[in-house]
């Protein structure tokens, strides 16, 4: 039994921090894992892929159309991990749009409409969120990394079974330094948010 | 026993400490540069007597590491693949003669390129070197093998490289780690007996050196099949070889497809196991080898079979199964495994697959200097120098460097011509003024750079009496390897303060001019450089400024600025000219994300409006 997670997004969002709570959780549930984030030279405000691949796995990163899930923290960085994605992988993207430097852009102009581009291109069981806007809603800034990893969590059945909410919630209490607290709760809200999403 | 999820460059870290490691020496190169800091923290946190050095270059690194060994004490010595090339002249020679301790000697190879060099093969230098070479596939693996590249060092005496590739050194996996401290270090005291017949080159009986190497790397074989290394698992008359992370897309392929193969892990291509090796020969009526790279076990197998003239179908790169550029992957794998045994393997593909995806909509993210990179401001002054000169920007050779300092090569900049290896710049430089270049010829490199490997050929244009101007870009670090120290730096590698080597003190002792400019006082530094460009001789300008992210670490950052939209036209040209990364457009507006700017005020300079101002407060 094995869970294949592909998490993308732009350096700076917490890819590495949410790898290494996985990883945390994976270590104290006895488990094997290997995660490889992006191979080679890093590019502060280049685009992330981090592999986490949970129980019987050997390879570093995920062979191609066999992520059960998927989580996003920038949308257009989604249309760079298409290939690893079948009818089955459960897709949670953030709506998030950012540059090639750390910073957004609203997305009001509509062009072109990724949503709809991204289900076009085999995301079937996707569910996009404004994680910006959510997390904002809490006061502080960090944690959308946090909350969409419980929304994929809530959503999908499979990582559940390798990893438990409990597990999950302790590594995000040991790995993270600051907002411990306030990370756990997004992370319980998270959950909520994809239980209610599950299909 | 530790379990815990670490990088491969971590679990050799870990591993070396657990082997009681106590000089470590290295010089920082994607993608070994984790493994020093790993350690250092480690050894800060527990307070280990260990001696931890970022040398100025390879070849010195290792140099330090062989005295060390050769003082009974046991050493590592870090670098990538081009380091090799730079330290391989003591590698060959410390062959002959041998360690008294162990002397461990960790390389990184790069098959797809990630680390921005070649896709040299280092396992050609223990073939070279005729030192054994243990090849590491995963973490796990990595941290078995360091412990055991180690003992059988000590054992042998005899350097033993240790080889991992980007897939493995970048990869994070789950280990089971030995404490590391208190390690037995008694009867490790400093000793070195003077043997003059051993250490010098001069005094030794060469061939003797020779055929006792020779001697040695035959009972390595043997010491590491004792370990249950080169482990052959018989499973039918299909016949797998693989090494390094091929090894794991097997396993991937065997596991996901319940594969019937005999399987033969190569731990150490060099030397080569050929007693386990005939025996899956005798075994197999065919034979796949997965490796990545050159088809080294490729061909040894074939040498193999030739003395055993077995007939057997060999498959791997030579027949054209598999590529030998670029890097392997488990689809790669998988179609290989499928032509050795007849069946389809490979996960089907979503039905949507054949959906073409439209390039527009995939993400692109270009490379560019970070926002506030002070090297942004040397290029586009050197830009702004070569138009003063009354040149066209194609007319002024300005040659490149290894580091941060490379991205001058990019849009929009596109100033650097060249980029070859570590101080190659200034070498080139040179080079072309003595070809005949009539227009000035300008070098760029980088302060580790210029440590490195670039004060040789600093003296040897100046002995020659070459024309040309050397631009150091001084930002205090080893930056794009992660901001490691340098000779320039004052710090050690545990973060103590250390010596500071003054680069302009350096070029004045070779009797030349050196100038120090602030690259952020743009038409100042303009007017300078250009008064020295026009000069005759050898001229230096050190560019002096931090890091930016190292700066926003320590005491922070200039305010930002922002952009007036009463005054901005929206023409575009910050954008054009710069591309700095706290630029943006939305909504058809130009901003500047006051987060993201380092206050560098770069972007004043090039705004034909004065729309660009710095935020008050």
């Amino acid at each position: 039994m094995h869970y294949n997670l592909l998490i993308c997004g732009v350096g700076g969002q917490g890819i590495l921090t949410l790898a290494e709570i996985l990883g945390r959780a994976v270590v104290d549930s006895g488990l094997k894992a290997i995660v490889t984030v992006n191979r080679g030279l890093a590019q502060r405000g280049g685009s992330v892929q981090a592999h986490v691949r949970l129980g019987e796995v050997f390879a570093p990163r995920i062979p191609k159309y066999t992520a059960h899930g998927l989580l996003s923290l920038e949308i257009r960085e989604t249309f760079g991990c298409l290939d690893y994605l079948n009818e089955d992988t459960a897709v949670v993207v953030s709506s998030t749009r950012i540059n090639s430097g750390l910073k957004t852009e609203s997305n009001k102009d509509g062009k072109p409409n990724w949503e709809r581009e991204l289900q076009k291109h085999r995301a079937r069981r996707l569910l996009v969120l404004d994680s910006e806007a959510i997390v904002g809603e809490q006061g502080f800034s960090g944690g959308q990394n946090v909350y969409l990893l419980g929304v994929l969590c809530g959503m999908d059945g499979g990582l559940a079974e390798l990893l438990t909410a409990e597990a999950i919630s302790s590594a995000i209490d040991s790995v993270l330094k600051r907002n411990a607290r306030e990370n756990r709760e997004l992370f319980q809200q998270g959950l909520g948010q994809g239980a209610s999403n599950r299909r | 026993m530790a379990r815990k999820i670490v990088l491969g460059n971590a679990a050799i870290a870990e591993a070396a400490l657990a082997s009681g490691v106590d000089v470590v020496t290295g010089y920082p190169g994607t993608p070994t540069s984790e493994v020093i800091p790993h350690l250092s923290e480690i050894i800060l946190a527990e307070k280990l007597p260990v001696y931890v050095e970022w040398s100025v270059n390879e070849k010195v690194a290792l140099d330090v590491a062989v005295a060390a060994a050769w003082a009974g004490k046991r050493a590592l010595s870090t670098m990538k693949m081009a380091g090799l090339n730079v330290a391989a002249d003591t590698l060959i020679n410390v062959a002959y003669k041998g360690v008294r301790g162990a002397l461990v000697l960790y390389v990184a190879d790069d098959p797809g390129t990630h680390a921005g060099c070649t896709e040299q093969d280092s396992r050609h230098y223990a073939f070279l070197a005729q030192l054994p070479l243990l090849d590491a596939a995963d973490p796990a693996d990595a941290y078995r093998l360091t412990r055991l590249a180690f003992q059988t060092s000590e054992q042998l005496s005899l350097p033993v490289l240790l080889r991992a590739t980007t897939n493995v050194a970048h990869t994070m996996g789950v280990i089971d780690g030995e404490p590391c401290y208190p390690v037995q270090r008694r009867g490790r005291d400093f000793h070195f007996q003077k043997r003059i017949e051993q250490y010098t080159t001069i005094e030794a009986d060469r061939s003797e050196q020779h055929r006792q190497l020779l001697v040695k790397l035959e009972s390595f074989v043997d010491a590491i099949r004792q370990q249950g290394l080169n482990r052959l698992e018989e499973r039918g008359s299909m016949g797998v070889i693989a090494s390094g992370v091929s090894w794991t897309y097997l396993q991937e392929a065997i596991y996901s497809f319940d594969l019937d193969v005999t399987s033969l892990k190569i731990d150490s291509p060099h030397p080569w196991p050929e007693e386990t090796v005939r025996r899956l020969i005798e075994h197999a009526d065919s034979i796949l080898v997965l490796e990545e790279q050159e088809p080294i076990l490729e061909r040894m197998l074939k040498r193999s079979v030739a003395d055993m003239s077995r007939p057997l179908r060999i498959m791997g790169k030579e027949d054209g199964t598999l590529p030998r550029a670029g890097e392997y992957d488990f689809e790669i794998v998988a179609e290989a495994l499928s032509k050795l045994t007849g069946r389809r393997l490979g996960f089907p593909a979503a039905s949507s697959a054949g959906a073409v995806i439209p390039q527009s909509l995939k993400p692109r993210r270009a490379l560019t200097f970070c926002s506030g990179c002070p090297h942004r401001a040397t290029y586009y002054i050197i830009n702004r120098v070569i138009q003063k000169l009354g040149y066209r920007q194609d007319e002024v050779i300005v040659t490149g460097d290894i580091g941060c300092t490379s991205l001058g090569a990019f849009r929009p900049l596109r100033t650097l011509w060249t980029e070859v290896t570590m101080g190659a710049a200034i070498g080139l430089a040179h080079g072309f003024k003595a070809a005949g270049a009539p227009k000035p010829v300008i070098a760029t490199l980088g302060d580790s750079t210029f440590f490195h490997s670039g004060i040789p050929p600093l003296v040897n244009a100046v002995q020659h009496g070459s024309d040309l101007t050397v631009i150091i870009l001084d930002n205090r670090w080893t930056a794009m390897t992660g901001f490691q120290p340098n000779p320039n730096t004052g710090l050690s590698a545990l973060g103590e303060p250390a010596k500071a080597v003054s680069i302009p003190r350096i070029v004045e002792a070779l009797g030349i001019p050196c100038t120090v400019i602030d690259p952020f006082d743009v038409q100042a530094s303009i007017d300078r450089i250009t008064e020295i460009v026009r000069r005759r001789g050898v001229n230096v300008v050190v560019s002096k400024a931090e890091c930016t992210l190292q700066k926003r670490r320590g005491d922070g950052v200039g305010t930002p600025y922002r952009i007036l939209e009463q005054t901005c036209t929206n023409c575009g040209a910050c954008l054009r000219s710069l591309a700095c990364p706290a630029i943006e457009v939305a909504d058809g507006l130009h901003r500047i994300d006051p987060a993201a700017c380092s206050g560098c005020g770069l972007c004043v300079c090039v705004c034909p409006q004065d729309a660009i101002e710095r935020v008050e407060g």
